[in-house]
């Protein structure tokens, strides 16, 4: 195997590519990134054997074809650390060769034939979407799944599909996020349950994307297959049955107002400041065009934050786990969020646009 | 793994009858649950007509309580134990597709007796203890609210309980006109003539609605005659019999006279208190006796207005405390009640203590001036137009836990305390400018927990003592 690739696009592979290679594992094999050279393409591919990725370098000149698999972490930092145009791969007995300007690595391989097949997607795809609009959704409902919760089904985000939209959600029991996006072309009316791994989620948001690229989906009974411009990805599922989240969606709450997404975060960061496990919240108290945040600690003192709101509804006060909305309001890509709420022990409903709502559970703040 | 079924917490009932009282029966205390899975709690009921109304009237309520208990979100999804019929109501639409299902409600025992609907109950029962050899077919004529519904209901559910083979259609008119439209448009006439023709009990409900409507008077006919000639009971509940010309095929009303007809007259106030009482131990309310002649005597009206006003009155009780008494039953139903805002209660028990209103309304007052604070809360809850949860929002008389003790502890000192009840008789007069008999309220508190029937009459007529 002989030829000579473009470094900045090898780099650019090889960042998803090494986030899927196991760091700790036994099986050194798992540590690897297999490399296929082809008549007119390289690729990369690296598996944990729960997440499989294989990414296609297009701007190549092979000379020889051939396959050879070398540790991921070594190899991307040396194509990180070089700063050539271009490079020179090539392939000695068991040893790979990386010659740039002045430089000239010299690594050793591993049998390709030890190493696990990535799957990924042939044939009809089940339906494809924009590819932006899926990071779209993973980036407003990732934040929400579960981390290491005994409740296994939550601990990933819920991809399904209503009507002509794809939809995704993800709950920690305390919060949930669901978002929405048209699908471009659907060959399927409905998808098995497919539970996405949050590490599968934060790979497809660092993929590097290459404007109007489209993802291909397919979904089976254990497994979920993406194709996303030169990357194909595949991935084990999150086991369990997911909560029926659309029954914990409020549909009463009366008391809504439109806020500045900036000033309210800006607002819950500073009440933040002054909140601690033992005081638990911060306190939202809707008055008459005005918002108070305000919070206390025993400790450390009291913070109150006042805002200018449109509401002429009936007072009301809701206390809230700032970071539960600080992580929204993060996420939210829209100069104004809606937020409702009803009584102080109901959920408050945080929505970004008709394709994004957020559910938080309040916290009891009158021992606070 | 198979997990052991519980009862439903208390506080959660609680919460379910604070949020929605007119969702709430009876029967709720042998719910059963077996614990949260998936992020559902799982209620389990007794038999089908429960799990539907729980579905129907109780998916909201149930969701509230379970998410403020856990603090998570949490849904409900309600089963019925799989297991083999465990009650005879579980069954009513396996023997047929036709029909609507029992109410588990309407039970002929729960049927609230009175001079008015004494006969009609009477024949319901001898119906029910052997369908079809007496009185077929029965017609009970009454206005809406007046218990034909009930009967016949309770009738089916009797008749089931005694035999559960027996075929049993139960069916609204629409339903059944609907049911006439569905099989003749796909030529299937045939399978609902013959489920009419052999069950071995039949009740049509509000057969008024039969008037103009010729192919389904022509069908019912047709089944009432097969039904009559072979000896098999059929119930009739209409508004009143119908006149010749009046959209009824005379035929169809000469069957109607053939049989026993008997009428539901408005409830008089007996009856109406006692429907009261019944609502509220379907609902678990717990009514004093007064405030059940209360609402009768004010809801002069049928059944379905007592229940409306029945939920009206424990919705605003509990906004208020939790605790029903005559006062808030007054002001719950009568919008005249005297109001004073929370400011110029506090500042007028705080004139009638010697302190500073400030002193009342601090997060933490002294000793000596809780009782200041609980009677502003007493006061605050009867004489002004706030809930419980608004008053606990202005910050001034603690959260609504506190508020609900503080307003407790008062009706439990009232039954004893002459110099509480001084400052109290005091300050309405101060607050609301009447004499504080005619407020009804120091006279109910004192009383509240052993009233009597007449009572009721003297807080009526403004001579309590």
């Amino acid at each position: 195997m002989k030829l000579r690739f473009n470094r900045a696009e090898m780099a650019d592979a090889l960042s998803a590519i090494t986030g899927v290679a196991a760091v700790r594992t036994p099986k050194e094999i798992l540590k690897c990134v297999r490399i296929d050279a082809l008549s007119d393409v390289l690729l990369l591919s690296a598996t944990d054997l729960e997440i499989g990725v294989r990414c296609a370098v297009t701007q190549v000149d092979v000379e020889s074809t051939g396959e050879t698999l070398v540790a991921a972490d070594t190899f991307s930092r040396i194509i990180h650390e070089c700063s050539d145009e271009t490079m020179l791969l090539d392939i000695s007995k068991n040893d790979l060769q990386l010659r740039g300007s002045g430089s000239h690595f010299k690594i050793r391989t591993q049998s390709v034939s030890d190493f696990p097949p990535v799957p990924v997607l042939e044939g009809e795809p089940d339906f494809v979407v924009d590819a932006a609009d899926l990071r779209r959704l993973l980036e407003w409902t990732s934040f929400a799944a579960a981390r290491e919760s005994t409740r296994y089904a939550i601990n990933g985000i819920l991809m399904e599909i209503a009507g002509k939209e794809l939809v995704m959600a993800a709950t920690d029991g305390r919060r949930l996020s669901v978002g929405r996006t048209p699908l471009t072309s659907s060959n399927v009316k409905t998808i098995p349950q497919t539970i996405v791994p949050t590490k599968t989620a934060a790979l497809i948001a660092r993929l590097h994307s290459d404007g109007d690229t489209t993802a291909l989906v397919k979904a089976t009974a254990n497994q979920v297959l993406f194709k996303i411009g030169r990357a194909s990805i595949s991935s084990s599922l999150v086991e369990g049955m997911f909560p029926r989240y659309q029954d914990v969606v409020p549909t009463d709450c009366d008391r809504i107002v439109q806020l500045n997404t900036m000033e309210f975060l800006s607002a819950l960061k500073r009440a933040a400041l002054l909140t601690n496990e033992e005081s638990r919240g911060v306190r939202l108290s809707f008055a008459e065009n005005t918002l108070t945040l305000s919070s206390r600690t025993a400790e450390q003192g009291e913070a109150t934050i006042s805002m200018p709101i449109r509401y002429n509804g009936e007072t009301v006060d809701i206390g809230f786990n700032p970071v539960f909305l600080t992580d929204v309001l993060r996420v939210a890509n829209e100069e104004e969020v809606t937020f409702a709420v009803k009584e102080p022990n109901r959920p408050g409903l945080l929505k970004l646009n008709d394709k994004f709502l957020h559910v938080v559970m309040p916290v009891n703040l009158s021992s606070a | 793994m198979q997990t052991a079924l519980q009862s439903l917490p208390a506080e959660l009932l609680l919460h379910i009858r604070r949020t929605d009282p007119a969702c709430v029966r009876a029967w709720f205390d042998q719910l059963q649950f077996s614990g949260i899975a998936h992020g559902t709690l799982i209620v389990r009921a007794q038999n089908d007509a429960q799990r539907r109304h729980l579905e129907s009237n109780c998916r909201n309520a149930f969701t509230y309580a379970i998410q403020a208990a856990t603090g998570r979100l949490v849904g409900v999804d309600f089963e019925t134990d799989s297991s083999p019929d465990n009650s005879a109501l579980t069954r009513d639409r396996d023997f047929s597709t036709f029909g609507s299902t029992l109410s588990p409600e309407c039970r002929l025992n729960d049927f609230a007796l009175g001079q008015c609907n004494r006969f009609a109950h009477a024949a319901a029962v001898a119906v029910a203890a052997d369908p079809g050899k007496v009185y077929s077919p029965l017609v009970i004529l009454g206005e809406p609210g007046c218990g034909k519904t009930h009967l016949l209901q309770g009738i089916c559910a009797a008749a089931r309980e005694q035999d559960a083979n027996r075929t049993i259609i139960y069916a609204h008119c629409k339903q059944f006109i609907q049911e006439v439209i569905e099989h003749a448009e796909s030529d299937m006439l045939c399978a609902l003539r013959s489920a009419y023709k052999t069950a071995d009990l039949i009740a049509i409900d509000d057969a008024d609605q039969l008037a103009g409507r010729q192919r389904s008077q022509e069908e019912f006919f047709h089944i009432l005659e097969h039904r009559l000639q072979s000896q098999l009971q059929v119930i009739v509940a209409l508004r009143r019999l119908p006149e010749p010309g009046a959209g009824f095929e005379s035929r169809l009303i000469s069957r109607f006279q053939s049989g026993l007809i008997v009428t539901l007259e408005t409830p008089c106030s007996d009856t109406r208190t006692a429907i009261v009482r019944e609502l509220a131990r379907r609902f678990c309310i717990e009514m004093p006796d007064d405030v059940a002649e209360q609402i009768a005597h004010l809801a002069n009206s049928g059944g379905h207005q007592l229940e409306e006003t029945v939920t009206l009155v424990d919705r605003y009780c509990q906004d208020r405390g939790g605790v029903i008494d005559a006062a808030l039953c007054r002001a719950a139903l009568n919008s005249e009640t005297p109001h004073a805002s929370i400011h110029s209660i506090i500042e007028a028990t705080a004139t009638e203590f010697g302190v500073a209103p400030d002193a009342i309304t601090k997060s933490r007052p002294s000793k000596n001036l809780r009782l200041a604070r609980s009677l502003c809360t007493y006061l605050a809850l009867r004489l002004t137009d706030q809930t419980l949860a608004a008053i606990a929002g202005t910050n001034l008389l603690g959260g609504p836990e506190t508020i609900k003790t503080q307003n407790r502890d008062v009706i439990n000192r009232l039954k004893s305390d002459r110099d509480l009840e001084q400052h109290v008789a005091r300050l309405l007069t101060q607050l609301t400018g009447s004499d504080p008999k005619e407020l009804n309220i120091l006279s109910v508190s004192r009383r509240n927990g052993t009233a009597t029937d007449q009572s009721f009459h003297k807080s009526e007529s403004g001579s309590v003592e």
